[in-house]
């Protein structure tokens, strides 16, 4: 069950929760609320993505978006809590995972707060790269969220930036990969099939920012649908 | 190592895990069962709190480390009373749990005010001192409005401290009239109606201190 106090905390005052962390107070029900949080929200905002091809696709992406989400956390906690003890933050293993899913719970939200967003944009008739933008930008802004928390997690005191660039840049390359492994998510324009992963080479991550950015503004024509007419 | 190898290590780590927090876990049935299924998934994550024990808090210094302490060993009692009871849902491990931890939070709080109080530029005594002598040497008007603010804000931090001290020992008083009830309704075999009152009484009194706290630092701030 979501603790819906418990989510208030987090997006009202992120620092208690971050020190509840820290000191290890009531954990195990933090921890088990964060992961609900985490999973119903990437949920959702898959769903809303996906909704732009439609069908299955709504399914597909609600499925994979959880999954890249929870898998990025799986795989960085180690990372995160050794590059804090370098720095200087010997935590206990469960402060350091509890901080990293808070953090998490808080990108979440921000996702299930951009959901409607992406719902309607889609509703009105967005392009493939309006929405792809619109999802980036979704996912920059709760990036951000999770960020603040991260920082309030750490604490004041040398190490703070050290730790926080070296894992950034370690939760972005994971991130990343992750979710180019498991796309599509909002489908591929000109394809009528819908396939729950894509094995062409499309580029990078970046690449395909790029290339979207590059045909909004030189005005080629986006694709709209999924389907090639 | 491939990809495959590396999914079927971590499923066996995971199944592994989830077969010692079967064993282990104080919960029982679908929570019991959640628990475990979320661990073979998500042991990284989950796991540090399925199986790990809470670290054990450090004895409490502050004045008010005796209140607190009443607090722990009443809602200890509670839990063990109606431990395998159907009163286990009126005041479940996991209410005591919540409990315990906004008291640890408001006792960190009274704390600080503590230590903040027996700082010397909050010390009301001596503002308290300043502005009779401000007063005696005739000062202007204006300095002894700003003193007498000064002296007046500290007396309200001070009074506010006092009355959430004693907020927090009413609150002792509250739990061990729980513990008593709950320990009366499992011997007695009665309904534990009065249990459920007094735990909605708990939870009135804790957010009462909550926002006597905040309106407190409010008002010290503004």
């Amino acid at each position: 069950m979501m603790n819906i106090a418990m989510m208030n905390r987090l997006l009202r005052s992120p620092s208690e929760v971050a020190e509840d962390c820290r000191e290890d107070r009531d954990l195990a029900s933090i921890a088990a609320s964060a992961l609900v949080a985490i999973v119903a929200g990437a949920l959702l905002f898959g769903a809303a993505v996906g909704s732009w091809r439609g069908g299955a696709q709504i399914a597909f992406a609600a499925m994979k978006l959880p999954l890249v989400t929870v898998g990025t956390l799986v795989l960085c906690v180690p990372a995160f809590y050794a590059i804090a003890a370098v720095f200087g933050r010997p935590w206990s293993l469960r402060a350091a995972v509890s901080i990293m899913l808070v953090a998490g719970a808080r990108f979440s939200l921000v996702l299930l707060a951009a959901t409607s967003v992406v719902w309607l944009s889609v509703s009105l008739g967005a392009s493939y790269d309006v929405v792809k933008l619109l999802a980036a930008l979704a996912y920059a802004l709760a990036g951000l969220a999770a960020l603040g928390l991260i920082l309030r997690g750490l604490g004041p005191g040398p190490g703070r930036l050290a730790t926080v660039v070296t894992f950034v840049g370690v939760f972005l390359l994971v991130g990343g990969q992750s979710a180019w492994i498991l796309r599509p998510y909002i489908g591929t324009p000109g394809r009528d099939e819908i396939t729950l992963f894509t094995r062409e080479h499309e580029g990078g991550l970046a690449y395909q920012l790029c290339v979207s950015v590059g045909r909004l503004f030189s005005g080629v024509p986006s694709p709209r649908t999924g389907a090639t007419q | 190592m491939s990809l495959r190898d590396l999914l079927v290590l971590y499923g066996v780590i995971g199944v592994a895990c989830a077969i010692a927090v079967l064993r282990r876990t104080p919960a029982t049935g679908a929570r019991a069962v959640t628990s475990a299924v979320a661990t073979v998934f998500i042991w990284p994550l989950w796991a540090p709190f399925a199986l790990g024990a809470a670290r054990p808090t450090a004895p409490r210094r502050g004045p008010d480390a005796a209140s607190v302490a009443r607090i722990d060993r009443a809602l200890a009692d509670a839990v063990a009373a109606v431990a395998g009871t159907p009163m286990s849902e009126v005041f479940s491990p996991k209410i005591a749990t919540r409990i315990a931890a906004e008291v640890a939070r408001v006792g960190a709080r009274l704390d600080e005010l503590s230590a903040l109080t027996t700082q010397a530029a909050f010390d009301a005594r001596a503002s308290a001192q300043h502005l009779k002598d401000l007063e005696a040497r005739a000062a202007p008007e204006r300095t002894v409005v700003t003193a007498r603010l000064q002296h007046d804000s500290l007396m309200r931090l001070q009074q506010l401290r006092g009355a959430d001290a004693q907020a927090l020992e009413e609150l002792a008083e509250l739990l061990e009239a729980l513990r008593t009830q709950l320990l009366l309704a499992r011997y007695s075999g009665a309904s534990a109606d009065g249990a459920g009152a007094i735990v909605g009484e708990v939870w009135a009194r804790l957010e009462g201190l909550g926002v006597a706290f905040d309106v407190g630092t409010t008002e010290a701030v503004g």
